[in-house]
């Protein structure tokens, strides 16, 4: 089993490995985050292609590794096989179960078939405060002495309760075999520990998670019993789910749900505060129709005023104008004019200079705002809001062929579409991630695209955000529309379970945000020198006049754009938010009208995806749909740029500020 | 328990109910063939002594026997007034629900028909410790869950097994038959809690869920 260790903190004992185990929403990344103070390392498994986050827990030689949140051992989602499967790869010492003390039977029902795999484990009930505060206490040695094993309490935001985690980690033990399955599935059980006895499996989980059929555990058998064990093992899975009305799995779902609740009767008391906790009555508020629509446009506002005004207006001009137009431009201009010829001045400080153009537009102008986009994103992704939207949104985005679950990745787009394409994954139907897709490509301003838009138009006036903003929204919606008709499949439905509303903690959204900005920085800043340095090059060989000689025509009878626009079109397709910001600037000389810079704003969001987002589209959609969709983009984005030139024209609109 | 050694406690109960407890009259009641060797069983597990002629149940025999019976008339009733099953042959299907129902279905069937005190024949039911406590469901028919309105709260009887998928989906939740829910609010999604988890889901889904009313 090959266990690639990156990072040499994390090198030394992978025998000590602690696999950390739970719920979604239970406060994992919290306690990973305390018990591991230093740098974290990775770990990754051969054939698989996800990598876990593991580092050393501080102050033992113990590894702990993450997994993400899970609901049930026998489940039919990939990502939730993902950190089940880890335990196989990563044979580990003991597992650290995380349970929720507000949600004791649900916690304790994946405890309870996590123990199927005969591991040393140890629990930790977090977030008691959040429990005592709804009237729950729990009898915590009690819990133990029916578990068999060590069970600590915690809140973990807080850092209680995680010293003593830390110091009952060693003592993890096997827990007490507590669950008696329904005799069909003991009975299978025992046969095939009988054909499989030679093996050293992980007690009997491998084996229940094979007669669900599950696809991990059936590869994990074809690959270490000989063909003839495997066959009668095949055989005998068949013959056992022959014996069943409801699958197996339902079954089991149901035998280890009665043994939780059980157990939480025994062990816990009830008495439910007379008071509902603001926090509850406001979660309420927020996903009905009648509340939470104002509730909605109060944050949407809120994210302007702290996006907008304070991240687009204060902090570009603090950075943009004063750092590098007062400052930085300056210095680099009379050094360079100083010490070399005028070819290096222009490239540093000139039309598409290496400091003027691409440092500044990178750090200057996208970065600031989109720190205060990524810190207000984590507010409403950390509060639990993201969910009340979903449920706020779900019927219109029904009608756009989306369950209510679809409303992730399209404000994940507004974050990142490349991301969002990704997490397209968690939507059930082909038809559905195909429409996402397509709505994300269509002209979803990522953040960084944002973050420029929203510094153009913080020099035009209001009809020009509600131009760009009900352009952009109407086009997906009625795109939405049609797709849903157009294309084949079933429709999907809605499903999801909605994460208490809590006050976000400064700490982690600080740290959440950093990284993000960082990554950004890192992955931008290269492409931003590359973009400026390809115009650099086409300028200074007359390329880029030529180009503009050949699209003037088009540009002019079309779209009324003058040819500088081919500049802001090609740097769009090396990253979108280069081309809005090669646009600022070109606005900000006078090259631009205000009519023609919306314009030219709203093609650049439709017309190509970044790099980044083309890739990932690629693999996630394969060829044939990949290319079908961009061959749909392209020409769908200058035809609505005509309409529109068209509709300016007709009611002369203007958007001078 | 074996059949026959059931079948004999319930008549020795039968007998004492009629206040003759002689074993003759019990012999001619069972419905099984009551021979020395079943009798001598139930006195070595402790659940009959002999007083002369006369058969006596010890605390522990009355436990026993009155569960069986309370079982048997209980089936009474369900087959013969809810579900209309002729007399006599709700006597015989009463006299094997004895045998094989187990407490939970016993107590949902108590709670079903209302706590009910006589069997068809007249002759009394044991209480239960459901009937004690009088446990009601006030609306004793299953509802779909797209019925109840918001604040309601419920008991999931079954969902519809409509698309296998879903029902593993929903079961991995924790929402399985015996949970009890509480309906938050119903629209623009219906969203139900349990413990202290929010789920929330559309039409399709809630219609292929059955409560109880609680």
């Amino acid at each position: 089993m090959g266990i690639q260790k990156q990072n040499p903190a994390t090198d030394k004992s992978p025998e000590h490995l602690i696999v950390l185990l739970g719920n979604l929403n239970v406060g994992k990344s919290s306690i990973f985050e305390r018990l591991c103070r230093g740098k974290h390392g990775n770990i990754s498994f051969a054939g698989a292609p996800v990598v876990f986050k593991a580092s050393r827990i501080t102050g033992t030689d113990f590894t702990l590794m993450d997994t993400p949140g899970v609901h049930s051992v026998f489940t039919l989602s990939e990502d939730e096989s993902i950190a089940r499967d880890s335990i196989l790869n990563a044979h580990p010492e003991s597992l650290l179960f995380v349970g929720d003390a507000k949600n004791l039977s649900r916690s304790l029902s994946l405890l309870l078939q996590f123990t199927e795999y005969d591991l040393p484990a140890v629990l930790d009930l977090n977030m008691t405060d959040e429990a005592r505060q709804l009237g729950i206490s729990i009898d915590v040695s009690r819990l133990s002495g029916i578990l068999g094993i060590p069970v600590n309490s915690s809140v973990a935001v807080e850092g209680i309760g995680l010293r003593s985690l830390r110091r009952v980690l060693p003592d993890a033990r096997k827990p007490i075999q507590g669950v008696k399955l329904p005799d069909k599935i003991e009975r299978f059980l025992t046969e095939f520990r009988k054909l499989v006895s030679d093996r050293d499996l992980p007690g009997r989980a491998i084996g229940l998670q094979a007669l669900t059929l599950d696809p991990g555990a059936l590869s994990f058998l074809s690959k270490t019993l000989d063909p003839e064990t495997h066959r009668r093992v095949l055989s005998l899975i068949e013959t056992t789910r022959g014996q069943f009305y409801h699958r197996p799995e339902v079954l089991l779902h149901e035998t280890y749900t009665r043994a939780a609740q059980r157990i939480a009767e025994e062990v816990q008391t009830l008495s439910p505060p007379k008071h509902i906790p603001f926090s509850e009555k406001l979660g309420c508020w927020s996903r009905n129709l009648t509340t939470g629509i104002p509730i909605a446009v109060l944050v949407l506002a809120l994210m302007y005023l702290v996006v907008g005004d304070f991240g687009a207006r204060f902090l570009v001009g603090l950075m943009e104008d004063r750092l590098f137009g007062q400052i930085i431009i300056p210095t680099v201009a009379s050094i360079s004019g100083k010490i070399s010829f005028p070819l290096f001045q222009r490239f540093m400080v000139g039309e598409f200079g290496l400091v003027s153009v691409a440092l500044n537009l990178a750090l200057g102008v996208v970065a600031p705002v989109l720190f205060m986009f990524f810190f207000t994103f984590g507010i409403i992704e950390d509060s639990g809001y993201l969910a009340r939207l979903s449920v706020l949104f779900g019927r219109l985005l029904k009608k756009m062929g989306l369950s209510g679950k679809g409303i992730l990745p399209i404000v994940m787009g507004f974050s990142c579409v490349t991301m969002a394409i990704l997490t397209t994954r968690v939507l059930e139907t082909k038809k559905e991630r195909i429409i996402a897709t397509l709505l994300l490509l269509l002209g979803m301003p990522c953040a960084p695209l944002l973050s420029v838009m929203l510094v153009v138009l913080a020099h035009l006036n209001w009809k020009a955000y509600a131009v760009v903003f009900g352009v952009i929204f109407l086009q997906m919606f009625l795109a939405g529309l049609a797709a849903e008709r157009l294309l084949p499949g079933e429709r999907s439905t809605f499903f999801m379970e909605i994460p208490p509303l809590r006050i976000p903690r400064m700490r982690s959204i600080l740290v959440k945000t950093t990284q993000r900005i960082t990554h950004f920085t890192a992955e931008a800043i290269p492409v931003f020198i590359l973009a400026t340095f390809v115009l650099f090059v086409l300028n200074e060989l007359g390329f880029l006049r030529f180009l503009e000689y050949l699209g003037k025509p088009f540009l002019e009878t079309f779209l009324d754009l003058p040819p500088e626009s081919i500049r802001v079109v090609l740097s769009t397709m090396i990253r979108r938010e280069a081309g809005a910001a090669m646009l600022k600037e070109l606005f900000d000389r006078g090259l631009f009208s205000d009519v023609q810079t919306v314009l030219l704003l709203l093609i650049c969001t439709f017309l190509v995806p970044c790099v980044n987002a083309l890739v990932v589209t690629y693999k996630e959609h394969g060829f044939k749909t990949a290319t079908w969709m961009l061959l749909f983009v392209t020409p769908y984005a200058l035809v609505v740029g005509i309409i529109l030139n068209y509709l300016f024209r007709v009611f002369q609109i203007r958007f001078g500020g | 328990m074996k059949r026959e050694l059931e079948e004999a406690l319930e008549a020795a109960w039968m007998v004492r109910e009629e206040g003759n407890p002689a074993r003759s009259k019990m012999r001619s009641i069972c419905h099984v063939e009551l021979t020395e060797e079943i009798l001598k069983e139930l006195e070595a597990e402790g659940y009959i002594t002999f007083d002369d002629d006369s058969v006596l149940l010890t605390s522990k025999g009355q436990r026993e026997a009155r569960k069986i019976v309370r079982r048997h008339r209980l089936g009474e009733v369900l087959v013969r007034y809810a579900l209309d099953v002729n007399p006599e042959e709700a006597e015989k299907i009463g006299c094997e629900m004895e045998h094989f129902l187990i407490p939970e279905m016993e107590e949902s069937i108590c709670i079903l028909l209302g706590h009910p005190t006589h069997c068809p024949h007249g002759l009394p039911i044991p209480p239960g410790e459901c009937c004690r406590q009088s446990k009601e469901v006030v609306d004793k028919t299953v509802v779909g869950l797209l019925k109840l309105k918001s604040g309601d709260k419920a008991k999931i009887a079954y969902i519809k097994p409509k698309s296998h998928n879903r029902l593993h989906r929903l079961s991995s939740f924790g929402v399985n038959p015996g949970t009890i829910i509480e309906v938050h609010q119903t629209y623009p999604a219906l969203i139900i809690r349990f413990e202290n988890t929010e789920l929330a889901m559309d039409k399709e889904i809630a219609e292929d869920i059955f409560v109880w009313r609680l």
